[in-house]
């Protein structure tokens, strides 16, 4: 697949690293010459340089016969224009941009991206996103990955098992003879750094990090069989008033239960705009770094602590200080992946991974087949992919235990109707349904034929 | 060849001519009601000032006008000089045993819509003269209002100095690619010719309004045309003179909370910015909010009152006294100074006596900002609520930012800043005006009322505020000289007439 990637910033950059991962023809365009060496440098793509929406650059970067146009300059404006110039000049079939401003997103004028109107096919504003992911993760604070799926009715749980967990030492198989009742199901184990799909006779490890599929109704007591104890938080710290911390604090004023917010905001005017669209939160001008900031911001008592600027380095000491000041979690805010494995010694309790969810949502819309929803686990290293089985699929009609599924997948999942059901062998599927598969990197496309239909569908 | 006649002439000399000519509305009310004398003396006195007025005209024909903005300031603070001496010549010309300081007197009183009369003895004068009283106080309100928008406004004066957190007294800034700005004479011309309309077409509503609710012709016109200027001037001392009782109060209860908020007229007529739906301007809710506080509290304590004397049941007379005290409270928080008839209604029931100086408090809060009426204005002590809110904040969380917009960012920094330096030179004025009428004989408390009486344009403040109501005319003359200087400066507010004084108003 040709692939226009415009804007060669953090979100472009790393979902061209991803789609030129996975064998794309991908071309990027940016007007800063560093930025597109970076790319071409690091990247197994193309890079021009010029402005995006300018016909002539869009020509040169092939967008003639390209399949797939993504905008994700900084620029709302630029990347409407861009997609407008796509569609109009050269008829490129399916253009993805990323709006950030509220404004552009707001439901009742979601009609504006129409094919004759503005042709956008989809809309992600990565902002908005990671602000879901930091909610969630403040939702399950025992936790350090949550992702939801099945609209909301199954959850994704990345847990460090420790010590206290009771059901060490247990071959997985026998979870379900002991919980019968329990829509859950352990997924992928990290153990010593490497990630895999586990086998039934498998064991869990004080150390390793699990990920468990669960329906939304257990979440609760499948994080209690683990060891975890959830708690509700009132008081959160966010440390950035950006577009993501401030999306964070509206998700928490809008909430009914009453969760008192403080904002730490270094940038006067980012702080002012903050303070503008905020009620009851208290936006705090100065620096998160600064002890007397966050001691005013009352880090000490506060229930978690959310560090969400620009700067990771930035993120990790602010929520190390806090932890260090007495907050009962801290929460940071990671670009970089190869950071990840720090969190652990400095006592992070979760950290949230924007590339990992700007990524997941444009790849939801690359995938063949349905595909409802994807997630990307670690550093790339392992996809949740939820997607619907058309009756062109091989694995319709079949029991779970006929499908060949290959050695790194699991099913966690099944949505039939709008009940979701825990995956067992006599499990039959149907079309229509939707299934939830954890896949390792390696067999993504093999997961994709499972999923994809034949020709005679169209 | 009118429109530019008025451009060219002087703002003072056309004032002038209009108060001229409007002085042959008593006189053709005298004629016809049949007092001869009092016609001869408005109408001789019209044709003098008109014909004056016509000489200076002619003489000044060829002038080319400065035209500067300022120049329109002095003309405003030279026509609260100058102007109630024109309308008092036809008041000792009808009353030949008065002074002609007591007339000025009255006349200042009246055209600074203070309404503090000379004259209790209401039958002294005749009605024509309570007409003219009417009237100059009906100019007054509409000269204010016509200022405020063309003259102050553009100044960044009478409030929107809050409102655009610049520097009273001057001009925005030119821009280079605007070629030419507009005439000041030009924009009062043009905004006289839209909010005259508005101002009648209210007045007249009034009127009619009070006419069909059966009142004596005359009686309805003053007292209309007293509500919409808020001063105030009444044919007696209260209310009491009204026949149709609590329906033509609530009448002009009702044309009294126009005075709330600039909003009122139409919108065409605001320069300062005024946004958001009517039920979030914070002039209006600061104002319902003090009302009802107001009210609420006096009407408590007349009813705890009533309970000892044991007539807490009598519903009529609580009402009454409830709308007694509803109906006072706003007209003193507009400065008006409209007594009911029903506030001894109070008094009466309860036995205790009615606390005047919670009115004196009220009539300082004053009105909105660029409406007729005086004192602080709510704007202001809406900024100073909203800047005090805001320190506290700051004491919890001293790096905080406060939210609300630019807009209000502003309000609460410099916007307070103005407010507050408005607020002081208000404050200062209070003591040297107390500490002057001292000087000249008066005990502390009449001192004290009749200054906030004065500085507020709440000349009624005199009958209630204190223990025992003070007569204006046992006044000295330098009493009275005093303090219709102190209306004119709570007229035109002391910033402005401080930005006429400041020294680069002297540069040529």
């Amino acid at each position: 697949m040709k692939v226009i990637i415009c804007g060669a910033g953090q979100v472009g950059w790393q979902i061209a690293r991803q789609l030129s991962g996975e064998r794309n023809d991908v071309t990027v365009v940016d007007y800063n010459p560093d930025l597109v060496r970076r790319a071409t440098d690091t990247l197994d793509v193309q890079g021009i340089v010029g402005f995006a929406s300018y016909p002539d650059v869009l020509d040169r970067a092939g967008a003639r016969d390209a399949d797939l146009l993504i905008a994700a300059t900084h620029s709302d404006e630029v990347n409407m224009v861009t997609c407008q110039v796509a569609h109009s000049v050269f008829s490129v079939p399916r253009k993805i941009a990323r709006l950030r401003a509220q404004n552009y997103l707001d439901a009742i004028y979601s009609d504006l991206y129409r094919r004759d109107h503005l042709p956008i096919d989809v809309v992600i504003s990565p902002e908005k996103e990671v602000a879901e992911a930091a909610l969630q993760r403040l939702a399950a604070p025992a936790t350090f990955d949550t992702e939801s799926f099945m609209l909301g009715r199954a959850q994704l749980l990345g847990m460090a098992l420790d010590e206290d967990c009771p059901v060490l030492n247990t071959p997985l198989r026998q979870l379900n003879d002991l919980f019968p009742s329990l829509r859950a199901i352990v997924v992928g184990v990290r153990r010593e750094g490497r990630l895999f799909a586990p086998d039934p006779g498998d064991q869990l490890f004080a150390g390793d990090q699990i990920y468990v599929f669960s329906h939304s109704e257990d979440m609760n007591r499948a994080l209690e069989i683990f060891g975890k104890k959830s708690k509700k938080q009132e008081r959160i710290v966010i440390v950035g008033g950006g577009n993501v911390g401030l999306g964070v604090a509206r998700a928490l004023e809008a909430r009914t239960d009453r969760v008192r917010a403080k904002v730490i905001e270094k940038n006067r005017s980012v702080a002012e705009r903050a303070a503008d669209s905020l009620e009851r939160t208290i936006v705090l001008n100065g620096d998160g770094m600064d002890m007397d900031m966050l001691l005013e911001a009352a880090v000490d008592r506060a229930d978690a602590v959310l560090a969400v600027t620009d700067d990771d380095k930035t993120n990790l000491l602010v929520a190390v200080r806090a932890k260090q000041a007495g907050a009962t979690m801290s929460i940071a805010l990671v670009n970089d992946p190869t950071l990840a494995p720090l969190m652990a010694p400095l006592d992070i309790d979760a950290y949230i991974n924007p590339r990992a969810t700007t990524v997941s949502s444009i790849l939801r819309h690359i995938r063949h087949g349905r595909v409802r929803r994807i997630y990307s686990i670690g550093d790339a290293e392992a996809e949740v992919i939820e997607a619907q089985i058309l009756s062109t699929s091989p694995m319709t009609g079949r029991q779970i235990r006929e499908i060949e599924f290959p050695e790194g997948v699991l099913v966690g999942a099944v949505m039939k109707g709008d009940k979701v059901l825990k995956p067992t062998g006599e499990l039959r599927l149907e079309a229509g349904d939707f299934v939830a598969m954890f896949a390792m990197s390696l067999d993504v496309r093999e997961v994709e034929r499972l999923l994809q239909v034949s020709i005679d569908f169209f | 060849m009118l429109r530019a006649l008025l451009l060219r002439t002087p703002l003072l000399v056309v004032l002038c001519g209009a108060a001229g000519l409007s002085m042959w509305l008593p006189a053709a009310h005298a004629s016809l009601t049949g007092d001869h004398d009092v016609a001869q003396a408005f109408f001789y006195s019209g044709i003098i000032v008109v014909i004056v007025t016509g000489m200076v005209m002619l003489a000044m024909a060829n002038r080319r006008p400065r035209g500067t903005a300022r120049s329109q300031l002095s003309a405003l603070v030279g026509a609260y000089l100058i102007l109630p001496l024109v309308f008092a010549l036809p008041v000792t010309q009808a009353l030949p045993d008065t002074t002609l300081a007591n007339a000025w007197f009255e006349m200042v009183s009246s055209f600074t819509t203070t309404g503090a009369t000379v004259y209790d003895d209401a039958a002294r004068l005749a009605p024509s003269i309570h007409l003219w009283r009417g009237l100059v106080g009906w100019l007054g309100g509409l000269f204010v209002l016509v200022a405020a928008t063309a003259i102050l406004a553009p100044l960044n004066l009478g409030g929107s100095e809050v409102l655009a957190g610049r520097t009273g007294g001057q001009a925005a800034g030119g821009m280079t690619q605007i070629a030419r700005i507009a005439d000041p004479a030009e924009r009062l011309l043009r905004y006289t010719a839209v909010i005259t309309p508005l101002y009648a077409g209210l007045t007249l509503a009034l009127w009619l309004l009070l006419m069909i609710a059966g009142e004596v012709n005359l009686v309805a016109l003053v007292h209309a045309m007293s509500t919409l200027s808020t001063s105030g001037i009444g044919m007696g001392g209260d209310l009491t003179v009204m026949e149709t009782g609590i329906a033509g109060e609530a009448l002009i209860f009702l044309f009294l909370l126009l005075a709330l908020t600039r909003r009122s007229l139409a919108e065409r007529v605001q320069v300062m910015g005024s946004t958001g739906p009517l039920h979030q301007d914070a002039e209006l809710r600061l104002a319902l909010a003090l009302i009802g506080g107001a009210t609420l509290v006096l009407f408590l304590r007349h009813w705890i009152g009533a309970i000892e004397a044991e007539d807490a049941q009598d519903l009529n007379r609580a009402f009454r006294a409830l709308w007694g005290t509803l109906f006072t409270v706003l007209s003193f928080l507009t400065t008006t100074g409209f007594e009911s008839a029903e506030w001894q209604a109070a008094r009466d029931w309860s036995g205790l006596s009615n606390p005047g100086l919670i009115l004196a408090g009220l009539a300082m809060f004053g009105g909105g900002v660029a409406t007729t009426a005086g004192g602080v204005k709510l704007l202001r002590v809406h900024v100073l609520a909203l800047h005090g809110q805001r320190e506290l904040e700051r004491l919890l969380h001293p790096s905080s930012v406060g939210g609300g917009g630019e807009a209000a960012r502003r309000l609460r920094r410099q916007g307070a800043y103005f407010a507050w330096l408005f607020f002081m030179l208000f404050a200062l004025t209070v003591a040297v005006t107390t500490a002057g009428l001292a000087l000249l004989g008066l005990e502390f408390e009449p001192a004290l009322v009749l200054t906030l009486a004065a500085l507020t344009t709440t000349g009624q403040l005199a009958d209630l505020a204190a223990t025992s109501p003070i007569r204006y005319a046992d006044l000295g003359a330098a009493a009275k000289l005093v303090l219709g200087a102190v209306m004119v400066l709570g007229r035109v507010e002391i910033l402005a007439v401080l930005a006429l004084l400041a020294p680069s108003s002297w540069r040529r």
